[in-house]
């Protein structure tokens, strides 16, 4: 068994609005080990981001939004950190990408120094050397002509290569975890072949694991080793790629899986989709949140939340009713239907 | 229906757009010849910057090519009267990408739908102009309590359905949808997909489709023409387009697209190409592609391709194509 690097429990976060408060993350756990890459999936305010930048402390206890939880990190409890730790731990232990890199960047910079000031914030080193350093990184993700292109500004450089500069920022101080935030939803998709084919070249040559958060099925089948699948502030299930894809139990990862078109297969005359909208987080509803859009939802779903049941397969595990033990053995396995279709 | 029975609505001849740049002039749109039959829908695809939207952009006439023609039924869109032009900006709609920025914040969505028909004066009394709105929000899915409420208290699949309502109020012929799906969640680009083609089906109007997404596209057009550097490189039928596409570009272009599914990932082949889109300002001779293309010899170097039938209905730009 590898050893967890990263591992969050129950984590609980909530913000307060003028309307109430939206309970954006609830009780949500995920672990990533060593050298591995996780997918976390969801849709526009699932809470996938909230999820990730509270366990990168940067959402903590004391302004009130983390109601409950551990992110436990290098022996460390960071919801516990004061806000000096956590500026010695990000960028440095724990480092983030951005889905645009322009509004990332300083434009009044240029890029080399900026990857260089990544550097030079955590350790002691001379100009020279962080220089070094910083070439290294460069030629490492392949960025053409990095000694040329170090002096230049984030204008001048396209969006594909503006990518490379803030991954190269990431990984200057070899962090032990990247989180990637939908790192290539803004780039075409010739360039978005070029930055997943580094990033999972990334992992078998540097020791970091990655968190990628991303909303694109066919961008977590290419990348992730393990998946959990968020929806309205619950992970909803959790099991390896294959797992995910291949024998899916929650309804709302199958409405997702038949969303996409996939490019191998024959179009169908209607494209699936999945009615209706997520719930509001400043009122959950009571049972299962995915209850009202499903079309497979029972008496009990809109009444009581599921907790997650494991599933036979390695770590599987679903929130969903149709996965109880019961259930299971009076009415089978459900699995995903092919081209399930709703009028 | 078959395709010689639809009549051309629309006809571009080897339309140019250009723009004056520090530098030079940036070829957005090189020459592009395209027909849109009634009732069809063209899917346009490329990467940014490849000129679709300024196409989309010259089709509604808010941007005056600097060579060729464009035709709507049979008439140059820029030899119009007054009467015809103004008759023009009824028949041809667009849907825009941001559904956020395209509603007035200020406005109530019914006011937002029936602008179009105000400024037509489609409709005599109030009553009439009232139901109007009420039948275009059911047509797209929403309902009568919204035509009171703003645009900040909908999400962004119901604004998107807004701006179709608001592109169908005034019965258009053709709307230009520009990147329609982009800013949406999966499960909601679907549910937009599905409406516009039951739209279609009702109301027989064609659709331009422009978007980078390869997998949706192919969900809603009946031809996909691909774009590349300001002029299309590959124009056919939608199944041909995946199942049996000749232009190195489109090849790569589908193969960059990963699949939802990790085995088939797992065991795929892909061509990843090197380097980025040029800079369509002092464009380099020959053909636009051949830097980045694999298969690229001298003759690509020198000699502009043009686009030619390979198959009835299937047009290639590539010098080897077959």
């Amino acid at each position: 068994m590898s050893e967890k690097i990263l591992d969050v429990k129950n984590l609980v976060v909530t913000f307060d609005m003028y309307q109430g408060s939206v309970q954006a993350v609830r009780d949500v756990s995920f672990y990533v080990n060593k050298k591995e890459t996780i997918g976390i999936v969801g849709e526009s305010g699932c809470g996938k981001s909230v999820s990730v930048k509270t366990a990168m402390g940067l959402n903590s206890k004391s302004n009130g939004s983390v109601k409950g939880g551990q992110v436990l990190f290098e022996g460390k409890d960071i919801l516990q950190l004061s806000e000096k730790e956590i500026r010695e731990i990000l960028g440095n232990r724990m480092s983030m990408i951005f889905q645009d890199p322009f509004t990332f960047l300083n434009p009044t910079m240029p890029v080399g120094r900026q990857i260089t000031e990544a550097y030079l914030r955590h350790h002691k080193a001379s100009r020279r050397e962080a220089r070094e350093k910083a070439l290294n990184i460069l030629k490492l993700i392949s960025l053409p002509n990095p000694e040329e292109n170090m002096k230049r500004y984030p204008h001048q450089l396209s969006g594909g290569m503006r990518q490379r500069i803030m991954i190269a920022m990431a990984l200057i101080c070899d962090p032990a975890v990247l989180f990637a935030d939908e790192p290539t939803t803004a780039l075409d998709v010739t360039i978005q072949a070029q930055i997943i084919d580094l990033m999972n070249d990334l992992k078998a040559k540097t020791d970091t694991s990655i968190v990628l958060i991303t909303h694109d099925m066919g961008v977590v089948a290419k990348m992730a080793d393990r998946i959990y699948v968020m929806y309205a502030g619950k992970i909803v299930e959790h099991g390896d790629a294959d797992t995910i894809f291949h024998k899916p139990r929650h309804p709302y990862t199958w409405g997702l899986l038949n969303s996409v078109p996939r490019l191998d297969e024959r179009t169908k005359e209607e494209l699936h989709s999945i009615p209706g909208v997520p719930p509001d987080l400043i009122a959950p509803p009571k049972g299962c949140p995915f209850a009202a859009r499903c079309d497979r939802a029972m008496n009990i779903c809109s009444r009581r939340m599921p907790e997650a049941f494991d599933l036979p397969e390695n770590e599987h595990y679903a929130a969903c009713w149709l996965c109880h033990p019961e259930y299971i053995r009076k009415h089978g396995e459900q699995l995903r239907g092919e081209g399930e279709k709703h009028a | 229906m078959p395709e010689i029975a639809k009549a051309p609505l629309l006809e571009l001849k080897d339309v140019k757009t250009f723009f004056k740049v520090q530098g030079g002039i940036l070829k957005a749109v090189n020459g592009v010849s395209l027909t849109v039959r009634q009732g069809e829908t063209i899917g346009l695809v490329g990467e940014s910057g490849c000129g679709k939207s300024t196409l989309g952009k010259t089709v509604l006439r808010l941007l005056k090519p600097v060579g060729g023609q464009v035709l709507f039924e049979g008439e140059d869109i820029w030899a119009f009267d007054r009467k015809r032009r103004k008759e023009y900006t009824r028949q041809v709609q667009m849907i825009f990408q941001d559904p956020y920025a395209c509603l007035d914040p200020l406005s109530v969505i019914g006011d937002t739908v029936a602008e179009g028909m105000d400024v037509h004066r489609m409709h005599a009394d109030k009553q009439a102009r009232g139901r109007e709105i009420l039948r275009l929000l059911s047509d797209v899915g929403l309902n009568s309590s919204h035509a009171e409420r703003f645009p900040h208290e909908f999400s962004g699949g119901q604004r998107q359905r807004v701006g179709i309502a608001r592109a169908l109020s005034l019965q258009p012929r053709l709307i230009v949808c520009d990147e329609p799906i982009s800013a949406l969640d999966v499960s909601i680009q679907a549910q937009v997909v599905n409406l516009l083609k039951k739209l279609q089906r009702e109301m027989g109007m064609a659709y331009i489709f422009i978007t980078h997404d390869l997998s949706m596209v192919r969900q809603i057009s009946d031809r996909i023409a691909v774009m590349y550097l300001g002029n299309i490189v590959e124009i056919a039928n939608s199944e041909d387009i995946y199942l049996s596409n000749k232009h190195p570009y489109t090849k790569a272009l589908l193969s960059a697209i990963p699949i939802a599914d990790p085995a088939v990932e797992r065991t795929r082949e892909r061509i990843v190409l090197s380097g980025d889109v040029p800079s369509p300002v002092n464009l380099p001779a020959g053909c636009a592609f051949a830097g980045r293309c694999p298969h690229a010899c001298d003759r690509c170097r020198q000699e502009t391709p043009v686009l030619r039938e390979i198959e009835p209905g299937h047009q290639v730009a590539c010098h080897l194509a077959t």
